[in-house]
C-alpha cells in the first residue's frame, strides 16, 4: 500500500469477515453499475493496479487479513491463497486506470453478476 | 431519458463545421445545453473548493445520527489542513447505515451496520494463479555447467600442451651479453619481429613512429569509420576486412622476421642454412 498524496496511509484490518453481498444490492447501491473485477487465474502478483489507484482503494493483501468466511469452503479456499485483493468501492471511482495497467489483463471492469 | 434534453443547436452547428463527428457534436451540444441550464438556475460548474468539501463533512459529523446521508463516496481532501477530509471507517459505515435507511440492521442486503469495515473481495489468488507459464524461455542457459565447463576443459588442455611444450623445448636465458662479442643473428622478440621487419625497409622514423602511430590512430578511429550496428559476424563486412587485412600482413611481417632472417638479418631460404629461429 503506496502513501496518498497527504502522506496518509488507509486504515486496513487483520480481522476481515468475507460475507456474501447480493449482486443485486450492489448493483442498485452504488453507481455507476459497472465494478472492478479480476480474474485470479491471470493475477501475477505484480501490485501495479495498487500502485496507479489514484484513489487507493484497491489492494492486495495477505491471507491472513481474512478471520473468518461465511462459507467453510470460502474460508478454506482464502487460507490456501497467496494474496487476497479488495477494493473499497465507496473510493473506488471506477478510473479503470488499474484496468489499463494491469499488464495480464486479468483486471476487468464490468457487472458484477451473481 | 437523454431524448428529453435539447441540443444546443449553435454548438453543434459549429462542431459539425469543425469536421466533428455527428455523434460527438450531438453529445457535446447536450452537454452546453445542460451547461447552459445549470448557470442559468445560479449553480456553479467546475471542481468545488476544499473548503466546501470539509464543511460538508462537518455538517455530516454534526449530523451523524439523525439520518440523512446518501451513498458513502470519497470525500474531498481538506485543502485548508482541517481535521477531517478523509472519513474515518466508523463514519463511513455510520454514512452507509444511513443511507441505507436509519441503520436498522437489516442483514438481508448483506452490508453489516455496525462499526465494521467493508471492503469487497476481488479475488482470491491461488498458487496456480502465479505459476502459470504464458511461453517457452529459449534464449537462457546458467554460467554454471555450461560456461565454466566449458571453460574448465580449454584451461586443462591448454595446460597441458604447455607443459609438454616446456618439456620438449628449450628456452634458455644464454650467458652474460658481451659488447665484444656481438651475435650473427640478433633478433628482437617475436612479438616485435614485425616491427623489426619494417625497419628492415624503412628510415627508423617512419617504420618505427610514423606507421605505428597511424595504425594506432586507425585503430582509434574504427567507431567512427565502421558505424555498422549489427552484432553479427556475417553482417560486418569492413570489420571483418579490416581485421582480416592487419591479421595478414602483421602475421606475414613477423614470420619473415622469424623463419626467413639469418645472419646479420639477411633473407635467407630455411633449406639453405636453416631455420633462423631462436627462442
Amino acid at each position: 500500500m503506496g502513501k496518498t498524496d497527504k502522506g496518509e496511509h488507509p486504515l486496513m484490518f487483520d480481522d476481515y469477515v468475507v460475507q456474501q453481498v447480493d449482486p443485486q444490492w450492489l448493483q442498485e447501491r452504488v453507481k455507476p453499475k459497472r465494478h472492478i473485477g479480476l480474474t485470479p487465474e491471470l493475477c501475477i502478483l505484480c501490485r501495479a493496479c495498487e500502485d496507479v489507484c489514484p484513489w487507493e482503494c484497491i489492494y492486495m493483501m495477505s491471507p491472513n487479513i481474512v478471520k473468518d468466511a461465511d462459507s467453510p469452503s470460502l474460508m478454506t479456499l482464502a487460507s490456501q491463497s497467496h494474496a487476497v485483493f479488495i477494493i473499497d468501492d465507496n473510493e473506488c471511482t471506477r478510473c479503470a486506470i488499474c484496468v489499463e495497467r494491469c499488464p495480464s489483463d486479468a483486471l476487468w471492469l464490468g457487472r458484477v453478476d451473481g | 431519458m437523454s431524448e428529453e434534453v435539447q441540443i444546443d443547436q449553435e454548438v453543434y452547428d459549429r462542431l459539425i463545421a469543425g469536421g466533428t463527428s455527428e455523434r460527438i457534436a450531438r453529445a457535446k451540444a447536450k452537454a452546453a445545453s445542460v451547461r447552459k441550464a445549470k448557470i442559468a438556475e445560479g449553480q456553479t460548474l467546475g471542481p468545488r473548493p476544499a473548503e466546501q468539501a470539509s464543511q460538508a463533512l462537518e455538517q455530516f459529523r454534526s449530523s451523524q445520527g439523525s439520518g440523512g446521508g446518501g451513498v458513502a463516496t470519497k470525500t474531498a481532501a481538506d485543502d485548508a489542513g482541517t481535521s477531517g477530509g478523509r472519513l474515518t471507517p466508523e463514519e463511513r459505515s455510520a454514512r452507509v447505515a444511513a443511507s441505507l435507511g436509519g441503520g436498522n440492521g437489516d442483514a438481508s442486503i448483506g452490508v453489516p451496520t455496525s462499526g465494521q469495515h467493508t471492503h469487497r473481495l476481488l479475488a482470491l489468488v491461488p498458487p496456480a494463479g502465479i505459476q502459470q507459464v504464458q511461453s517457452k524461455q529459449m534464449d537462457k542457459v546458467y554460467t554454471w555447467p555450461h560456461l565454466l565447463l566449458v571453460e574448465f576443459v580449454a584451461l586443462l588442455a591448454v595446460g597441458s600442451l604447455l607443459l609438454v611444450a616446456s618439456f620438449f623445448l628449450d628456452a634458455p636465458l644464454g650467458s652474460l651479453a658481451n659488447p665484444n662479442e656481438v651475435p650473427a643473428i640478433n633478433k628482437a622478440p617475436w612479438y616485435f619481429m614485425g616491427l623489426q621487419e619494417l625497419l628492415r625497409y624503412f628510415h627508423p622514423m617512419v617504420a618505427g613512429v610514423t606507421l605505428p602511430g597511424v595504425a594506432v590512430v586507425l585503430l582509434m578511429a574504427i567507431p567512427y569509420l565502421d558505424k555498422n550496428p549489427s552484432a553479427r559476424p556475417e553482417n560486418r563486412k569492413v570489420a571483418n576486412l579490416a581485421f582480416t587485412f592487419f591479421m595478414t600482413f602483421w602475421g606475414i611481417l613477423v614470420i619473415i622476421g622469424s623463419f626467413l632472417r639469418g645472419a646479420g638479418y639477411e633473407w635467407v631460404w630455411p633449406w639453405t642454412q636453416g631455420l633462423g629461429f631462436t627462442l
